[in-house]
This record gives structure tokens, C-alpha cells and sequence, in this order.
């Protein structure tokens, strides 16, 4: 896959199904992630949000489309999703609470072989200077907020394309949040990398979206641009309390 | 893994030299009998690696290893006699198939975790002893089998039966050292992480590329492997096999004693089994003391080393929940969600 062709498409899933069991979650779901631009998937709990971004990694039982920079990826497995770019922070963070901070960083370079591995080790204590102080603490002893540092630099570990975050405020103080997203933002934006959010928190995650979509029981029920949905009656009402 | 402070590394380090020097002086003041005792201590401190392993780096309880330091025996016998290879050989094959026989019991492992794998593995313990009876050729049956090689010094070194027990317990020394260091380096290399990763959580793991099958199943075999190495090195000992020492309780004593260690630690390994041979040798002594009335009843029972190990067992979980070598190691604990 080259570089240049991603430029162009990003992340693209067409007709989205998944179910566990009889139960089907994802009911055909359409959406992208422009290259460079972030990509919000709004839903209420059960909506399918977590289903979405598993189906994206093939860790869930799914069928449909899903390309990335114009290349079929959803008959890949995990790893080699991950190998082709998409990385994940799972939902609650998922770190390994009995691994150093270190080696939490580590383990996120899983499927890389370069020599570089230790100097992004090194970068991302000096983006996060709160966890270079704690890197061989146990991540378990870590507080939520710096969990979910650890997780995303974790996740940019394996250098990918795409950033899918799962609920990243989730069981977070609001300061903090507000933090994590001003975070995220600028990743993006010094960055260009590309990430797709699944959120609850609507007020934030549009702030910082280019493209926004809500779900509803498996089904895409509203999308457009970000400051777009943001104005949208039925959003302000079910997610921004207006 | 277990970080440690500073002055836990101290007294790691003093640890360290009193075993050491321990080691160095036992051939000089122990009989042919003694020192054959105290190798088959030190061997056994594979077995325990192993299960920590399993357990402690793989999370997968095994209440079974016992069984794999059986195969190891069991096939070290046979291919140093009837295959007749020599030594080194052998026990590379009493290696190759406990690590074999711990992969065929990693893939049921793949979906049943926790109480049920303990369960599963306890089941094959069981299972183990009347199992090798009915296979003689490999096993000698019920009686067990002599093995006719034996593993002696060469003839630089003299060939009086003391020159033999301390090639023996060099050897085996050495191996055990070998195999200490090798798993150090295995837990702390990009595999070793991926085990204990998919320990802590198997869906992050996943989802950073890691196969859980592979690992779960490559885990289980390194584990069944040290174990075996530790059934093979009984037989370079005592060139003899029996199914009589395969029992259930073996295995759960092997499992107990990586418990009381530390699982998770590879130096708790070796505490684990130092502190089960002190156990054991203080309960005997104080079993003899008479005249102190009800003190000298319980002390009756301290005959009994199980007791003694069940005892130290409980009062450890509460006392010390990351057994021996946890002690002093910070623990900041929260769920890491």
C-alpha cells in the first residue's frame, strides 16, 4: 500500500453488519474517515458503538467492507490490521495493570521489528512527562487520566495511519477530559494523523470531529459535518442537553 | 513482573551469596546419599518454574505439572535405554515431549480459563498415575522400571561413587542455573511480554497484534518443558522410574510451592522451594521435642510436612498474597480497568 493512496481515502466501511450470536448489533453501517481528519461516531449505550470499531479490527464476528487507503482489510486478521495501520485504544483504557508503564509501550510495538522501537519509547515520555516519572511503575497504579495517556501513546506505538478511540472520556473528571481532548486535537493536528471516536460526550468529540455520525440500535441515523451536527435540533437534544 | 525496591535488592543480593556459598560447600560435607537429596531439592526447583510459568507469567493455573515432570522421566528413561542415546540426548527428548504434552493440554487452555483450566489439569494429574500403568514398556508398570544407563563422571575424575554424586550435582546445578537465566531472559524479551500482556488483558492484547492462541499454547509448552527437564534430571540422579512419584499430591505441592515463592517472579521459584525444604526440616526437628504437654502435641504434627506446607500456605496468602518475593515490593494496586 502507498502512502500516496491513503492520502486520498482514509478509512472507508461500507454496509457494516455484525452480531454476536442470533443478536444482530450493526445493522449496515456507511461510513469514512478522511486521511487527516477526525471522524466521530456518536450512539447511546448499546448503540453499537464498541461493535463498530472491534468489526473495523475484524475482532468480532462481521461482514461488510472496510478499506483502508483504497485496500481491502476486512478479511485481515487482527494483527494484520494492525500491522497494515489501524491502531485501537480499547474501550476503559485496557491497559496491563502487572506491566510497567514501559512495558505497556512495548507491548504496543508488538508487530513492529525496527530498531526505532526505544527512541518512540522516548518521545512519548517527553510528550507525556507524567508517565516517563512513573515508567517503571506498574500501570495499575496509575490514575484513569494517566492510564489513558498510557493507552494512546501505547496505541501510537505502532506508528499507525489510523487511531480508533473507544470512549476515551469514559469514567474521567471533566478537567481531565477536557485535557485529553485538547490532546487529541493537537495530535491531529501536528500530526495529521487520522482517528475515528466513538463518544458519549457529543459537546467535545463534535469540537474536536470534521465529520460526525450518530447511531441508533446498529443503524446510522443522522451524519454530516461536525459543526453541522452540532446545531442539529435532534443532537442538541439527545446529546448536548440543550 | 514485580518491581522491587532498593533494599529488597539487598537482600536479594545477600540471598544470593548464602545460597551460593551454600551450594559451593555442600559436596564437602555431605555423603553420597545427602548430596543426591539435596539435588533432587534443587532440580525441583524447575518444576516450580515451570507452573510459574503457566501461572504466574501465562495465567493459566495448572494443578498438573506434576505430570509433565513424569513424561520427562518417563521418556528420559526410555530413550537413554531402549533408543539408547546417549545422556545430553535423552534428555532433550524428555524435554521435546513434556513441552509436546503440555501443548496438547495448552489448546483446551485456549477457551477455559481460571477454575476450570485448575480443574482440567488437576483432572490429569489424576488421571496420570493409572494411566502409566497400563503402558509398562515406557513406564514399568505399576513397580516402575530400573534404567540400566547411568550417568557417571568421566574417568579423569576418579570413579569412586562420591566423584559421581558430585559430577551429578554440578550437572545438574548447572542446568538449573541455565534454565534460571534462560527464563529471565524469556520473560523479559518482546515474547515474554506478550505472555504476561495476555495475562493482564486478552483483548488489549489482540488488539495490538498479539496471537492468543500461539502464545497461550507456546506458553503452556515452554512451562510443561521445564518441568520435564526437572523429570529428566531425576533420572540422571536416580536411574530409576515409577509411577508412585506422579501422584496428585505432587503436583498440587509443586503448585503450592510457586504459590509460596511468588508466581510472577523466577527468583520466587527459588525461594518457594527453599522455604518448603526449611518447612519441612524445621517441622521435623520440632516434632521430637517432648514434655512441653499441648506445645509437644502440635509439635507431633509438625511431622507431618504437608501440614507444615499447608499451614505456611494459608498464613502466606493472607500475610504476603505475592508470596516470598513479593515481600516488600510496592503495591500500589488498583484495577487496572
Amino acid at each position: 500500500m502507498s502512502d500516496d493512496v491513503f492520502d486520498e481515502v482514509g478509512l472507508v466501511a461500507k454496509n457494516l453488519h455484525a452480531s454476536y450470536g442470533a443478536v444482530e448489533v450493526l445493522r449496515g453501517l456507511d461510513f469514512e474517515v478522511a486521511q487527516g481528519k477526525v471522524s466521530v461516531i456518536l450512539g447511546a449505550n448499546g448503540a453499537g458503538k464498541t461493535t463498530t470499531l472491534r468489526a473495523i479490527c475484524n475482532m468480532c464476528n462481521s461482514s461488510g467492507d472496510v478499506s483502508l487507503g483504497g485496500v481491502d482489510i476486512s478479511r485481515l486478521g487482527t494483527a494484520e490490521i494492525v500491522r497494515k495501520g489501524v491502531a485501537h485504544v480499547p474501550q476503559g483504557r485496557g491497559t496491563f495493570p502487572e506491566l510497567s508503564v514501559t512495558d505497556n509501550l512495548l507491548v504496543g510495538a508488538y508487530v513492529r521489528k525496527d530498531k526505532e522501537i526505544n527512541d518512540d519509547v522516548d518521545r512519548w515520555f517527553e510528550i507525556f512527562p507524567v508517565l516517563a516519572e512513573r515508567r517503571e511503575q506498574l500501570a495499575g497504579s496509575l490514575s484513569g487520566g494517566e492510564q489513558q495517556m498510557l493507552a494512546v501513546s501505547r496505541a501510537l506505538m505502532s506508528r499507525p495511519k489510523l487511531l480508533l478511540l473507544d470512549e476515551p472520556s469514559l469514567g474521567l473528571a471533566p478537567l481531565i477530559i477536557e485535557d485529553l481532548f485538547t490532546r487529541f486535537t493537537n495530535l491531529n493536528k501536528e500530526t495529521g494523523l487520522t482517528m475515528l471516536v466513538v463518544e458519549q460526550n457529543a459537546n467535545l468529540a463534535l469540537d474536536m470531529a470534521d465529520v460526525g455520525y450518530v447511531i441508533e440500535s446498529g443503524e446510522i441515523t443522522l451524519s454530516g459535518p461536525a459543526d453541522q451536527l452540532k446545531s442539529d435540533p435532534a443532537v442538541q437534544e439527545a446529546y448536548l442537553g440543550a | 513482573m514485580m518491581r522491587t525496591s532498593a533494599r529488597m535488592r539487598q537482600l536479594q543480593g545477600v540471598g544470593l551469596v548464602l545460597i551460593t556459598t551454600w551450594l559451593f560447600c555442600l559436596p564437602f560435607v555431605s555423603t553420597t546419599t545427602e548430596l543426591r537429596q539435596h539435588t533432587q531439592i534443587i532440580i525441583s526447583v524447575l518444576a516450580v518454574l515451570g507452573v510459574n510459568i503457566a501461572t504466574g507469567y501465562g495465567g493459566m493455573i495448572s494443578l498438573g505439572h506434576g505430570v509433565f515432570v513424569g513424561v520427562g522421566a518417563f521418556a528420559t528413561g526410555y530413550f537413554v535405554d531402549e533408543m539408547s542415546l546417549p545422556w545430553l540426548l535423552a534428555i532433550s527428548m524428555g524435554i521435546v515431549t513434556a513441552s509436546l504434552s503440555g501443548a496438547l493440554v495448552g489448546i483446551p487452555a485456549l477457551r477455559i480459563k481460571g477454575i476450570h483450566l485448575a480443574l482440567l489439569t488437576l483432572c490429569m494429574a489424576i488421571v496420570f498415575q493409572p494411566l502409566s500403568k497400563r503402558f509398562p514398556a515406557f513406564t514399568g508398570g505399576v513397580s516402575g522400571k530400573a534404567i540400566e544407563a547411568r550417568f557417571e563422571a568421566p574417568i579423569w575424575l576418579g570413579d569412586s561413587r562420591m566423584a559421581s554424586a558430585v559430577y551429578r550435582y554440578v550437572f545438574c546445578i548447572l542446568v538449573v542455573l541455565f534454565a534460571l537465566g534462560l527464563t529471565w531472559n524469556l520473560v523479559n524479551s518482546r515474547a515474554g511480554r506478550a505472555m504476561r500482556a495476555l495475562r493482564d488483558n486478552d483483548t488489549a492484547a489482540a488488539i495490538y497484534g498479539i496471537n492468543l492462541v500461539r502464545t497461550r499454547v507456546i506458553t503452556f509448552s515452554i512451562s510443561a518443558g521445564l518441568a520435564g527437564l526437572a523429570g529428566a534430571l531425576q533420572v540422571v540422579l536416580v536411574p530409576y522410574v515409577s509411577q508412585d512419584n506422579y501422584s496428585v499430591q505432587e503436583s498440587l505441592v509443586v503448585y503450592a510451592t510457586a504459590v509460596i515463592g511468588g508466581l510472577g517472579s523466577i527468583w520466587g521459584s527459588v525461594l518457594g522451594v527453599v522455604a518448603r525444604t526449611g518447612f519441612g526440616a524445621l517441622g521435623e526437628r520440632l516434632s521430637g521435642v517432648d514434655g512441653f504437654g499441648l506445645v509437644s502435641e502440635f509439635f507431633e504434627l509438625l511431622d507431618e510436612q504437608a501440614f507444615v506446607f499447608g499451614v505456611g500456605l494459608i498464613a502466606l496468602t493472607f500475610v504476603f498474597p505475592r508470596g516470598l518475593a513479593g515481600i516488600g515490593t510496592k503495591n500500589k494496586q488498583q484495577t487496572g480497568s
